[in-house]
């Protein structure tokens, strides 16, 4: 049976909308849960799930035009319908499909320009470029090559994101995409920088203006400030980073909160090497602080939301068990030590939080043994507040369970310390309005001349 | 040797219960046997349906072979047919050459494939070539069981894997079934094949239960097995690295990663075509067997990729996990070790996945 | 070995070992009485066509090395000169659906076991007229048709698969006999020892045929083998053992006569040590360093053909224009032989890997 896909309500408000981008080919394999469009609002690109598994045809392809909430925009044929279990009967057809058109959801990221993810280098220090016989000659795969030939892409002008420099496939796919992209929105295209990117990011929103960066928490990932962003209104382009062992870089390993902070400075000298904003929740905000003393990193503000790093304690039961949790039942002893109201946090949030987790489990209870051994906080950042040389403001909550409020007293003057008494670890989430005003309030005060 | 004439006598009268029950109507109930079951029961069914098929080896009649596979066998065809040979691996090897160049078909085990050692000369340069140096003039319808492979605290003389060698000489076919079902029709068809075909069975596969189908039936020599599709990489295995590399695919899809796995089947003839195909799709390769890692089945499997059309589908190096360099040690611990096991094989998918090689 | 060891048979009557052949073979002198049995045995018209067979097989070999020596032979080969009234006195009491394995030095088995000369030297010459189409050569020349399964490469490699075939004739009920050639290097390798016991255990249809010409290569049995003669080894086995002197034609029948019934009747194998010396080195590139003129001297004046022709003359078997008769009858097939394996199309290079399996 076919299931019909409909452009969904995504926001209060809204009645109409329009599909800025299909993830998907006509005639690709979904499978339920895979975001397959992204739909731009007034406020924010949303992604969008396959509602159902199989093959989708008919797609809506007419970008940019508005459109009503509930209109059917494609139609997506169980296995059997068409072709069978997402197995395509020729696998010439297969290898094909493989090459062009994204199946997955990493891989649909290496095509749009809002979206870059790459593997890291292991050794950045290697250049594509083999030594010895000083030609032109790049390491790269046999894919890549392939890929290159075909497209018509010129190897010498990509960075390879493999080990060792090594072009892969997808740094030819991205560059296409990038390309692509250049002649749709030249301004975009200029900002972009070929990339060798260490973590998965994403640009959340478009906009003028120094870019906003934002770091997630423990367990969260980039999604989770989708909702925060809608409330926001910020004129400035937002970057999403998903830190290692979360969401797109879920594969990546950080071995200490050191090493973490580096593969973000290396992300953000490949994905905005401009004047940029900081902003980041809890682990996310510990980063971001750290971020501001970097020699490679140059923020004009730093914004942030109840920050680990500034004292010894942390709630060691919801990191182990938050982390843990595989299901929404397991998570729901959880949710009322962030907030001082669960109810703010919607199923949608409990969806995003579990899907994320659709794998490194383990690596996500590791990361949190790592970083916070037996209830405690293995890392400061109190010594980055003294004699910073940009505003800084601290939200917090002072019913934080996770984190104690209490660790924010004795910080340097120059520090904005903005306390919200009833609330809890995700102040942001509570009340995002007030939130977003104090962070376009810091980001306006700290913008260039 | 006792008569013969007896031994026709039962012959008969099996054949005749067999077709008894065949027409007697077909059960389509699905049922399980153990890995040696099932290839005790391929070569009753041979030995019922063809007079020429014999066994060989050391120790299969009364004691029913050294894993019992043979079990009561000789019961039931008469010491004729499931012939104890004296322990002289090389004498007894030529033997059933001589008897399968005449008119007969031989199955000959080999205690451990270990010992098959002592009969290389007459495999490799009789059994494997007689047909070629005589220009066609012969065939020689040969088929050798060889238990092999680690796992049983057996230590180095009697745990090795070493099937490459023979896949390493033309005139011979060398398959590895996996699974009761293709140990069972592996061995109707070897036996129905012309040629010499080695068959190495795992040990630790023979008490291995899973269903296999009633009467004869043969699985095609040459021919690999996609036990499980996925994306994301390929995964060649043989033998009980097959069953090991789908653990490690259960493992990994739940992080998101899809491994299609590949039984391989056969040595030779090898079906490089399913690995060219399935490599085209998944962009990686992944060789796991249980032989020495150097110079092995991995190495043919990768030369074949990068020889093939699929070299160009390739997006990530081709990795190899085999066994150790090394004899197989007795110590558990290090006997597991100088094997590839179900967590090696995904800490290296891992790897490859994570773009970490 | 030397002369005498042919003369020295007493001794080993005490481990069981017989003797068959002259007392003294260098003094050839018979009157009709003394006529050996096997001479009954064979019709005349039999023992002219082994002297034939035996002729054939020398100028055959003779032929081959001259046309090695003309660069038409690939590779090497062994030659059995000097040798051919063991294959031939052997061959005589088999018939045609007995079979025979062979080895490395097998030419002279394979014409006394009935092979054509002319699809020999095509397969000398590499054609696809050979016994083998080309792909076996000089050591690998079968011809199935007539028993033969063989020569082999390996020293030891036909013994097993004799027994193996044996044992297919008795399963078989059939009432073949198979005869296993091998040399005196043989003797030591572990599959002899392997073939004789399972040979003797289930009582198989083998004769067992060793051709003791002194040198496993250059390596003499003295040197080698831990036994006088190798046919001691058969008490070990529980099965006659029996030593003939190989360049009597009459002594080797005799022998194989009494094996071959042996085995037809299911009493199982013997072993026969035909005593013997190959004129030739071991194969073309053998120097002979390691023995003297004088015995090479010593064995030619010893030539079984010679001696055969000599003896078959004095009982009037064959007359002297017979024996010029049969000479100018086996140049004349050597020659139609050589000229058809000239003439015989080379194997395709397109077809390099057939017959690896079958079709």
């Amino acid at each position: 049976m076919a299931t019909e896909v409909i452009l969904p309500r995504v926001d209060m408000d809204m009645t109409e909308g329009r599909i800025s981008r299909w993830y998907v080919e006509e005639g690709a394999s979904v499978t339920k849960g895979q975001p397959i469009f992204e739909i731009e609002t007034e406020k924010a690109a949303m992604e969008v799930e396959a509602p159902a598994s199989g093959v989708i045809r008919d797609l809506a392809t007419a970008l940019e035009m508005k459109l009503p909430v509930g209109s059917v925009i494609a139609w997506i044929d169980a296995a059997g319908e068409s072709g069978g279990k997402g197995m395509r009967s020729s696998t010439e057809d297969r290898a094909e499909t493989k090459a062009k058109t994204p199946t997955t959801p990493d891989e649909t990221a290496q095509y749009s320009i809002e979206e870059q993810s790459a593997p890291p280098p292991m050794q950045a220090d290697h250049p594509a470029q083999l030594e010895g016989d000083g030609s032109a000659f790049r390491r790269a795969t046999p894919l890549a090559r392939h890929l290159a030939r075909e497209h018509d892409v010129d190897l010498s002008s990509l960075e390879g994101s493999g080990p060792k420099g090594r072009i892969q496939a997808t740094d030819v796919e991205r560059s296409r995409a990038k390309a692509d992209a250049a002649k749709a929105m030249p301004d975009r295209a200029a900002r972009a920088k070929p990339s060798g990117a260490v973590l998965h990011c994403r640009w959340l929103r478009q906009g003028e203006g120094v870019p906003l960066v934002m770091i997630h928490g423990f367990g969260a990932d980039l999604n989770a400030w989708r909702l925060f962003l809608a409330a926001a209104r910020l004129g400035s382009p937002v970057l999403g980073i998903d830190l290692p062992g979360h969401g797109g870089s879920a594969a990546r390993k950080a071995p200490s909160f050191d090493a973490m902070v580096a593969q973000v400075a290396a992300t953000l000298r490949a994905e905005c090497s401009d004047a940029l904003h900081l902003a980041g929740h809890s682990l996310g905000g510990a980063v971001a602080a750290a971020l501001s003393r970097h020699e490679e990193t140059k923020p004009l503000s730093l914004f942030l939301i109840a920050p680990a790093g500034l004292g010894r304690e942390i709630n060691g039961e919801f990191i182990s068990g938050f982390a843990r949790a595989q299901s929404a039942a397991e998570l729901a002893p959880f949710l009322p030590m962030l907030v001082s109201d669960p109810s703010v946090l919607g199923s949608s949030f409990i969806k995003a939080t579990l899907r994320q987790r659709n794998g490194l489990d383990a690596g996500l209870e590791n990361l949190g043994a790592t970083l916070f051994p037996g209830a405690t906080q293995a890392f400061s950042i109190r010594s980055v507040f003294e004699g910073l040389p940009i505003p800084a403001k601290i939200v917090l909550g002072g019913q934080d369970q996770i984190i104690p409020p209490r660790y924010t007293s004795g910080l340097p003057g120059n520090v904005a310390i903005h306390a919200f008494p009833a609330l809890g670890h995700m102040p942001h989430v509570e009340a995002p309005d007030a939130v977003a005003r104090l962070l376009r309030e810091l980001m306006q005060s700290a913008a260039p001349k | 040797m006792s008569t013969p004439i007896e031994a026709t006598a039962i012959l008969q009268r099996r054949r005749s219960s067999v077709e008894d029950t065949r027409s007697s109507g077909l059960s389509p109930e699905p049922r399980e046997l153990s890995y040696a079951q099932a290839i005790q029961e391929a070569m009753a069914i041979a030995m019922e349906r063809d007079e020429r098929v014999f066994l060989m080896g050391e120790d299969i009649g009364v004691y029913g072979g050294a894993f019992q596979v043979t079990g009561d066998l000789v019961h039931r065809f008469g010491a004729d047919r499931v012939m104890d040979t004296p322990i002289s691996e090389l004498g007894s090897a030529g033997v059933a050459i001589g008897a399968a160049l005449t008119g007969l078909r031989p199955i000959f085990e080999f205690q451990f494939s270990d010992f098959s050692a002592l009969a290389m000369e007459q495999i490799v340069n009789q059994a494997a070539k007689l047909r070629f140096m005589l220009g066609g003039a012969v065939s020689v319808p040969l088929v050798m069981r060889f238990p092999s492979g680690s796992g049983t605290g057996a230590a180095a003389q009697h745990s090795q894997s070493l099937e490459a060698w023979f896949a390493h000489v033309p005139g011979l076919k060398v398959v590895q079934p996996a699974t009761p079902h293709d140990a069972k029709g592996c061995l109707l068809a070897a036996i129905a094949d012309p040629d010499p075909v080695m068959i190495f069975e795992h040990k630790l596969l023979y008490k291995m239960k899973g269903e296999v189908p009633e009467g004869h039936y043969t699985v095609p020599l040459g021919k690999a097995r996609l036990c499980r599709p996925g994306r994301d990489v390929t995964i060649v295995a043989t033998s009980i690295m097959v069953h090991r590399s789908l653990a490690a695919a259960e493992e990994l899809s739940r992080e998101g990663i899809e491994a299609e796995v590949i039984d391989l089947r056969s040595l030779r003839p090898l079906d490089r075509d399913t690995l060219t195909q399935s490599v085209k799709r998944t962009h990686r390769l992944v060789c796991v067997y249980e032989g020495v890692k150097t110079l092995g089945i991995g190495a043919e499997l990768s030369a074949s990729i990068a020889e093939s059309d699929a070299f160009d589908y390739l997006d990530a190096p081709i990795l190899r996990l085999g066994g150790a360099e090394c004899p197989i040690p007795y110590n558990p611990e290090l006997e597991k070790a100088a094997v590839p096991q179900t967590p090696t094989i995904i800490a290296a998918v891992r790897d490859l996945i994570g773009g970490r090689l | 070995m030397g002369l005498e060891d042919v003369t020295l048979r007493e001794k080993s009557v005490a481990s069981g070992v017989r003797q068959l052949g002259r007392a003294r073979p260098q003094n050839p002198s018979r009157d009709a009485v003394s006529m050996p049995s096997v001479y009954r045995r064979l019709s005349a018209e039999s023992l002219r066509q082994a002297l034939r067979k035996m002729h054939l097989i020398r100028r055959f070999e003779e032929s081959a090395e001259d046309a090695y020596m003309r660069g038409l032979v690939h590779g090497t080969m062994h030659l059995s000169i000097g040798q051919e009234a063991s294959a031939v006195g052997i061959c005589a009491t088999l018939e045609p659906t007995d079979y025979m394995t062979s080895t490395h030095r097998g030419h002279g088995h394979s014409i006394a076991k009935g092979a054509q000369v002319a699809r020999m030297f095509a397969e000398f010459f590499g054609k696809e007229d050979g016994y083998c189409r080309g792909r076996g050569g000089s050591m690998h020349i079968a011809d199935v048709s007539t028993g033969n399964l063989g020569a082999n490469g390996i020293v030891g490699g036909g013994l097993p698969i004799a027994v193996g075939v044996a044992l297919s004739m008795k399963k078989q009920r059939r009432s073949c006999v198979v005869v296993s050639f091998f040399g005196d290097g043989a003797n030591n390798e572990g599959a002899f020892h392997e073939a004789l016991n399972m040979a003797s255990i289930w009582k198989l249809p083998v004769v067992f045929v060793c051709e003791n010409n002194g040198y496993g290569m250059s390596t003499s049995t003295e040197r080698s083998t831990a036994v006088k003669d190798v046919a001691e080894r058969a008490c070990a086995y529980s099965m006659p053992g029996i030593v003939v002197d190989g360049n009597d034609f009459a002594a080797v029948a005799q022998a194989a006569f009494d094996a071959v019934e042996r085995a037809r009747r299911g009493d199982g194998p013997s072993l026969i040590e035909s005593k013997t010396y190959r004129i030739r080195g071991h194969s073309r590139s053998d120097r002979n360093r390691y023995r003297t003129k004088e015995e090479i001297e010593a064995w030619l004046a010893r030539d079984p053909i010679v001696a055969f022709e000599r003896e078959l003359a004095r009982l009037g078997f064959v007359s002297k224009s017979g024996i010029e008769a049969i000479r100018t009858d086996v140049e004349c097939e050597i020659a139609e032989a050589i000229a058809f394996a000239k003439a015989s199309p080379a194997p395709s290079v397109e077809e390099l890997t057939r017959y690896v399996y079958s079709d």
